[in-house]
């Protein structure tokens, strides 16, 4: 009976080392405090006018007094973005699904995919407005309309992915179409998927707020932003960019999170 | 050269010929197919577009016929202009603004991504913050970056480069920084200076990746015109036409919808255009599936 | 290296037919691009035998294999496989394909990788607790106990395609398919690999037909070398193997086993000066 290789411990998995972590949070830390000191430094040499560009510290100061507002507001956006992610993003992955095996079916839809990323999304809020309303539905329409393109590619680049080999293997299996999906092309297509979700949930909130920004309710950062930015109370806006970035970049860390918990198993992702 | 490579080199110079023109015509067909595929899906689109107004039994003020469209872009403005040379001005405006902001962008963004790829702690330091940066809502800078700066044509330039800079910087750095050990070893091997490594392996590795982002950067830019061209005070631009056609919509539907498949059209051309540029440049590349 | 308790002294072969090719021809792609990769192939393996195919680099031997397994269809001719069609004998699950490359489930557990075809057959009067029982042995079998619960990424290659043959065996097909199945690995996990398939085989009554680049692995293993020629494949020479049973390290060393492993290098170099 053979006994296990040496070449194995190489493989286990150890923890990280507690430098490790240190090399990917102090660098950016670092650029982040060098940045808001330079910031103050140049309002306070060139005096640029609080209207113009206003200084962190009062940005950080108003951020905290309209706290409350601003996360109600946040949820607002939020949910416009995540309602339309969750309609854009499965009909983008549902067409994937049904037209991957099919070549002619998913060139011709994957051309549809491709116009549409190129088309300026924002030119179509106006529209959305006429046919779904001044409030949460038209803004709703017009996120579908910017994430299902994406998801659409990288789940079909996903689910083609699938390692020739395996599909034999599957076969010599006698294993349905069904089967086949689930236990072969779906896991290959996670990574693909996960890839196009983070850049999905930017685009959301992007385009969740540019068509707030389009009219309807100020009840949302979109609005608040557009009628703040109206009054030239910049201030204000400011409070909403941060909480707006704050929203994006959490939203990209929790699928980032998923996507390192759920594909364990990848390759890429060990060590 | 050995013996045993002989049949590759041996196979007769007219069957390679011949190779190469089934090849050419294999090309020619699967082109020619695509134009067909294409043309469906145009046929298709308007097709729904009809079928659409035809079910929901839409009023022009929700949803004019295709021809009404295109008559409105034969008809005579108010201004005694022609419809679609107006509309073309602005496009022309828009077109300069994006591609303007663009080119800094290419510039700006591929020097950026270098350094966050060659210098481990500028990458370290500053990468989040790039990504982080795509979640700023542009539409809230537009406005004090308008006012700061005036309502030109630059300004506007700046703000699609500011938005079109991110996904070349970031898929530069990646491209930059994802070449094996083995072949940095390779060519350590030679004793490469780190000029010759840059210009023969990362480079040239890279360009797949800089014109996928690229790709994105070029729709961007053009979003990045058209919302620079939202707030007060701008006269010109395709983003000027799409909000005067909303005020109006109600007594000229038809406008709305030209403006908007004029902004369609440009994001298109631009696109396109780095496609294009990309098929040309990449053809000795292997195919890049993620577009 | 390894002395098996219970493998045959003298292997006994089955008196049917396990896999027989007559007149097996395939072309790929079509009109002026179609490329003959095989031609008039006649080959018959019988139950239990273990024969080796060996030939030049496209020589279709992976061609030959594919069609046993229904992965292709031949362009003329006929292929049995246990006295049915490929298709049949695939949807019958008669045989255990093994690729060159492990081509395991990343996403999947070594247990779980192996229970893969039990999952899909739900092969019936099998207990849930005969499965894992079943499993156990297996990977016992292919020295990889307590392995159950890593990921394939954290294997070396070697023990990678032990859970793809362990994968291969665990619903008890009656032929093994093997496309060239160590031609990735190191010279001496190779050895070692070979060893252990010899003794699996002895101990499981199993049809073995493999494909392979090296003379040593054909001679040491087989009963039968099939020798190919280059494109189009045909069978070249069919030359049998009399070396004793079971075969160790010490039959590695006999003379017989260097005559013979010198007979099948002139009968190759003699098919590759036909193909050319």
């Amino acid at each position: 009976m053979t006994t296990a290789d040496p070449v194995l411990d190489s493989g286990i998995e150890r923890p990280r080392p507690w430098s490790r972590h240190a090399a990917v949070v102090i660098p950016p830390l670092l650029v982040f405090v060098a940045a808001i000191v330079l910031w103050e430094l140049i309002i306070e040499a060139f005096e640029i006018q609080r209207f113009l560009l206003p200084r962190p510290s009062e940005i950080a100061s108003m951020f905290v007094e309209d706290f409350g507002r601003l996360i109600r507001q946040g949820r607002n956006t939020l949910s416009v973005a995540g309602r339309g992610l969750l309609l854009g993003g499965g009909i983008g992955i549902a067409l994937a699904a049904i037209t991957f095996r099919t070549r002619w079916m998913a060139e011709g839809i994957g051309i549809y995919a491709a116009v549409l990323k190129a088309v300026p999304v924002i030119s179509l809020a106006p529209l959305t407005v006429v046919w779904f309303g001044i409030e949460a539905g038209s803004k709703i329409a017009t996120v579908s309309i910017a994430t299902a393109p994406i998801l659409f590619t990288y789940t079909l680049v996903g689910l083609r992915s699938a390692d020739a080999n395996a599909q034999e293997l599957m076969r010599s299996y006698a294993a349905g179409h069904f089967r086949t999906f689930w236990n072969l092309h779906v896991p290959y297509a996670l990574p693909f998927f996960f890839s196009g979700m983070k850049i999905a949930v930017t685009i959301a909130m992007i385009v969740a707020i540019i068509s707030e920004y389009f009219g309807g309710s100020f009840e949302n950062l979109g609005g608040y932003i557009r009628n703040e930015a109206n009054n030239v109370h910049t201030v204000e806006v400011w409070t909403a960019i941060v909480m707006a970035c704050l929203l994006g970049i959490s939203q990209y860390m929790i699928v980032a999170g998923i996507d390192r918990y759920v594909l364990r198993w990848h390759p890429s992702k060990r060590g | 050269m050995s013996a045993g490579a002989s049949p590759e080199i041996a196979v007769p110079l007219a069957a390679r010929d011949r190779l190469l023109t089934d090849e050419r015509a294999d090309r020619l067909r699967s082109a020619s197919a695509r134009i067909t595929l294409v043309l469906i899906l145009i046929a298709l689109f308007l097709g729904g577009w009809e079928l659409l107004k035809w079910v929901t039994d839409s009023p022009r003020t929700t949803l004019p016929h295709f021809h009404e469209v295109v008559n409105y872009l034969f008809s005579v403005n108010s201004q005694g202009d022609r419809v679609w040379l107006d509309t073309g001005r602005n496009l022309r405006l828009t077109f300069i603004e994006a591609l303007t902001g663009l080119a800094v962008a290419i510039v700006a963004g591929f020097a950026a991504g270098t350094l966050m790829a060659l210098s481990r702690w500028t990458g370290r330091g500053i990468m989040p913050f790039v990504i982080g940066a795509q979640t700023v809502p542009i539409v809230a800078i537009a406005p004090a970056l308008v006012i700061w700066l005036g309502t030109g044509w630059e300004t506007k330039a700046l703000i699609a480069g500011f938005l079109a800079f991110f996904p070349i910087a970031v898929s530069t750095a990646r491209g930059i920084g994802d070449v094996s050990q083995d072949s940095l070893d390779l060519m350590a091997s030679y004793g490469a200076s780190r000029t010759e490594v840059f210009f023969k392996l990362r480079l040239p590795s890279a360009l797949p990746y800089v014109f996928t982002g690229l790709e994105v950067a070029a729709a961007f830019s053009v979003i990045g015109a058209i919302v620079a061209e939202l707030p007060v005070g701008s006269q010109d631009g395709i983003g000027v036409v799409i909000l005067t056609s909303q005020q109006y919509f109600s007594l000229q539907p038809e406008s709305l919808f030209a403006a908007i498949g004029g902004a369609c059209v440009l994001g298109g051309a631009m696109v396109g255009m780095v496609r294009i540029i990309q098929i040309v440049v990449l053809r000795g590349h292997r195919a890049q599936e993620l577009s | 290296m390894t002395t098996p308790e219970s493998s045959a002294e003298v292997v006994s072969l089955g008196t049917n037919t396990a896999i027989s090719f007559d007149a097996v021809r395939k072309e790929f792609g079509s009109g002026v691009n179609a490329t003959l990769a095989i031609e008039s192939v006649d080959l018959e393996i019988r139950e239990r035998e273990f024969v080796s195919l060996i030939g030049p680099s496209g020589c279709g031997k992976s061609t030959l294999l594919r069609l046993a397994a229904d992965l292709i269809e031949p362009s003329g001719g006929t292929v049995v496989v246990n006295g049915k069609s490929p298709r049949q004998a695939r949807l019958d699950r008669d045989y255990g394909f093994i690729f060159q490359a492990p081509t395991l489930f990343d996403w999947r557990t070594v247990w779980k990788n192996v229970a893969l075809p039990l999952e899909i057959m739900k092969i019936s009067g099998m207990s849930r607790e005969k499965k894992d029982e079943e499993i156990e042995r297996l990977l016992g079998m292919v020295g990889l106990d307590g392995f159950e619960r890593h990921h394939p990424y954290q294997l070396s290659g070697g023990m990678q395609q032990r859970v793809s043959l362990a994968r291969a065996l665990v619903f008890q097909p009656s032929i093994l398919l093997m496309d060239e199945p160590f031609g990735a690995l190191d010279e001496i996990t190779r050895d070692r690999m070979n060893l252990e398939l010899h003794r699996i085989w002895a101990e499981t009554n199993t049809t073995i037909l493999f494909v392979t680049h090296s003379i040593p692995e054909a001679v040491l293993l087989s009963g039968r070398v099939v020798v190919m020629t280059a494109r189009p494949g045909r069978v070249q020479e069919i030359i049998p193997i009399d070396l004793p049973y079971p075969r160790t390290t010490e039959v590695e060393e006999s003379t017989r086993y260097y005559e013979l492993v010198t007979q099948v290098r002139e009968s190759l170099g003699q098919a590759m000066a036909g193909g050319l």
